[in-house]
């Protein structure tokens, strides 16, 4: 679609058009946990599921040729919304399904003395994996911190990632924060210390099409969910010779060549990692997801987004005053739309709690980063995390709930 | 009768049995299945300066596989490993995109050309490719 127009865009989500009690519209501010479903995409899973419903790769029946091409076009999409090829893309069952599977398969690789280096910033998906990697090949984890407004300290990578740095892995967004990682000078910082870089795609990917040659990673990972597909799918890239290095993380049926009784052999990436039948509904669903948001005017979504980002960080300063505490930058330079917060003297589920009275959906506690939240030196704090759909009356809900909260929780 | 996916054309070239067989002074070999249906192809193979020079193959699969494993095996006199690899790339790229031909500068290939609405089937056609690879890439392992 040319032009960005909330209003025009907000008609494409049927959620948004339901009351969360009688006479109560809901204001879905909750993007960066789930992001809602457009038409395109449900239109797309009904179709599949009413004229194509079969097992991939197996039979030849008609419905069975359709689910492939179905499966393998999903594939083709995703590809090309990170503008890579389709060989190179492992559909998962999420984000932390992805990431798992390279701390699996690629630290497999890796050798005791070997180092890890995870950022601050990290969401427990790609931090968790990394710990239990280390503790299995007994590799160091180098902790790469991040700046007093939330952001990755790019001015301490250097001296941190050293030659026994084998992998960095961090986030290309921060769910808390909203700061944007500057994906290619970390690349490059990485490169010349030998190592390879995952980034975590999970909050960055549902805001449009992702240029990876030109952030220069090895491994990305998004998660479907969070880009308007049905949940249990997800997808990985990494660079071919590294997947085709790498072993399978489960067996079964569609990852082999040959089975014999003692032994087998696997299928070239990206079949290797993916045992059993793959989740074909939700990969046709995410295919529909990637289509949809690739036609969004991306800039024009995203200034949209960043003034009413400005306007609900001026609305928290207005109400909150004194008692506000941003977790993450006050700036709207390099960032996604999206503001954490405490109000002191109120817990974020309370606050929360009184906001979903006005049908206002925040988020409140650690949101998966407990490190990060540690070094802010709060427990939770509540999130508003936009999408394009989000407008005016979302935000001056949500103001007016906070004030609903402060008096509940503050008199 | 002839059929848009089964010309008669294709199940002439399926019962060629020119290069199929073994050749017991063979430099490299390798059998590789499909993996959805378990069709298998092994290749047998000697080089001449990296060059297949000669080749037999054992195909027990599908009239598809048969088919291309014949038509392949006609072809690929001079070929190395990588120019193989380029030729499957190559055809599976004019699959999908229902190119003509299908694979340029090899227009027998185009035998094919009504497989290319059945996406599950096209393994069936790339099998004898990896086989042959993976057979010329054991000859060279063994050569060098």
């Amino acid at each position: 679609m040319s032009g960005f127009s909330a209003a025009r865009l907000r008609a494409e989500y049927p959620i948004l058009n339901i009351e969360t009690a009688p006479g109560v519209a809901l204001h879905y501010l909750d993007n960066g946990a789930t992001g809602q479903m457009p038409r395109a995409v449900l239109d797309a899973i009904v179709a599949h599921e009413t004229t194509a419903r079969a097992n991939v790769k197996r039979s030849v029946h008609t419905l069975a040729e359709r689910a492939t091409n179905a499966y393998d076009a999903a594939r083709d999409t995703v590809a090309a919304y990170l503008n890579v090829p389709a060989l190179e893309v492992v559909f998962t069952a999420g984000c932390t399904a992805a990431i798992n599977l390279v701390a699996r398969s690629h630290g497999d690789l890796l050798a005791p003395g070997d180092a890890i280096a995870i950022s601050e910033l990290e969401h427990h998906a790609n931090l968790v994996p990394w710990q239990m990697l280390a503790a299995r090949r007994g590799l160091d984890l180098v902790r790469l911190p991040m700046t007093a407004e939330g952001r990755l300290d790019l001015a301490a990578l250097p001296r941190l990632i050293d030659q026994r740095v084998k992998l960095v892995a961090v986030t290309h967004a921060s769910n808390v924060t909203g700061a944007i990682t500057p994906v290619a000078e970390v690349a490059a910082i990485a490169r010349d210390a030998g190592a390879l870089l995952l980034v975590d795609g999970a909050q960055m990917a549902p805001h449009g099409p992702v240029d990876l040659p030109a952030l220069g990673c090895d491994f990305y990972v998004l998660s479907g969910h969070k880009l308007g597909a049905p949940n249990g799918v997800g997808a990985r890239w990494g660079r071919y010779p590294l997947l085709d290095a790498m072993a399978p993380l489960m067996g079964g049926g569609e990852m082999i060549r040959t089975v014999k009784f003692e032994a087998s052999t696997y299928a070239r990436p990206p079949q290797r990692f993916e045992a059993g039948t793959p989740p074909i509904m939700p990969a046709v669903g995410l295919g529909a997801a990637c289509r949809f948001l690739s036609a969004i005017d991306h800039d024009g979504a995203m200034a949209h987004q960043m003034a009413l980002t400005g306007r609900l960080i001026e609305g928290l300063m207005r109400i909150a005053g004194n008692r506000l505490r941003l977790i993450g930058p006050e700036s709207l330079d390099d960032r996604l739309p999206l503001v954490s917060f405490v109000i002191e003297g109120t817990h974020p589920h309370d606050l929360c709690q009184i906001l979903d009275r006005r049908g206002v959906a925040l988020r409140g506690g650690h949101h998966c980063a407990q490190v990060l939240h540690e070094v802010f030196g709060v427990a939770g704090s509540a999130r508003a995390s936009l999408a394009p759909f989000n407008d005016e009356g979302d935000i001056e809900a949500c103001l007016a709930g906070i004030g609903d909260a402060m008096k509940v929780l503050l008199s | 009768m002839s059929d848009e996916l089964y010309p008669r054309d294709m199940l002439r070239t399926a019962s060629d049995i020119r290069f199929a067989g073994t050749l017991p002074e063979a430099g490299g070999t390798a059998t590789l299945d499909n993996p959805f249906c378990g069709d298998r192809v092994s290749f047998d193979v000697t080089l001449e300066a990296g060059r297949i020079k000669s080749l037999r193959h054992r195909v027990k699969a599908c009239v598809i596989c048969q088919a291309s494993a014949a038509l392949l095996a006609a072809e690929a006199e001079g070929r190395t490993a990588d120019d193989i690899l380029n030729l499957g790339d190559d055809l599976m790229a004019g699959l999908k995109a229902d190119a003509r031909p299908l694979l340029p500068g090899h227009p027998a290939f185009d035998l094919f050309s009504g497989i290319t609405r059945h996406r599950a089937r096209f393994a069936c056609v790339l099998l004898p490719f990896e086989a042959l690879e993976a057979a010329t890439r054991d000859a060279e392992k063994a050569t060098s």
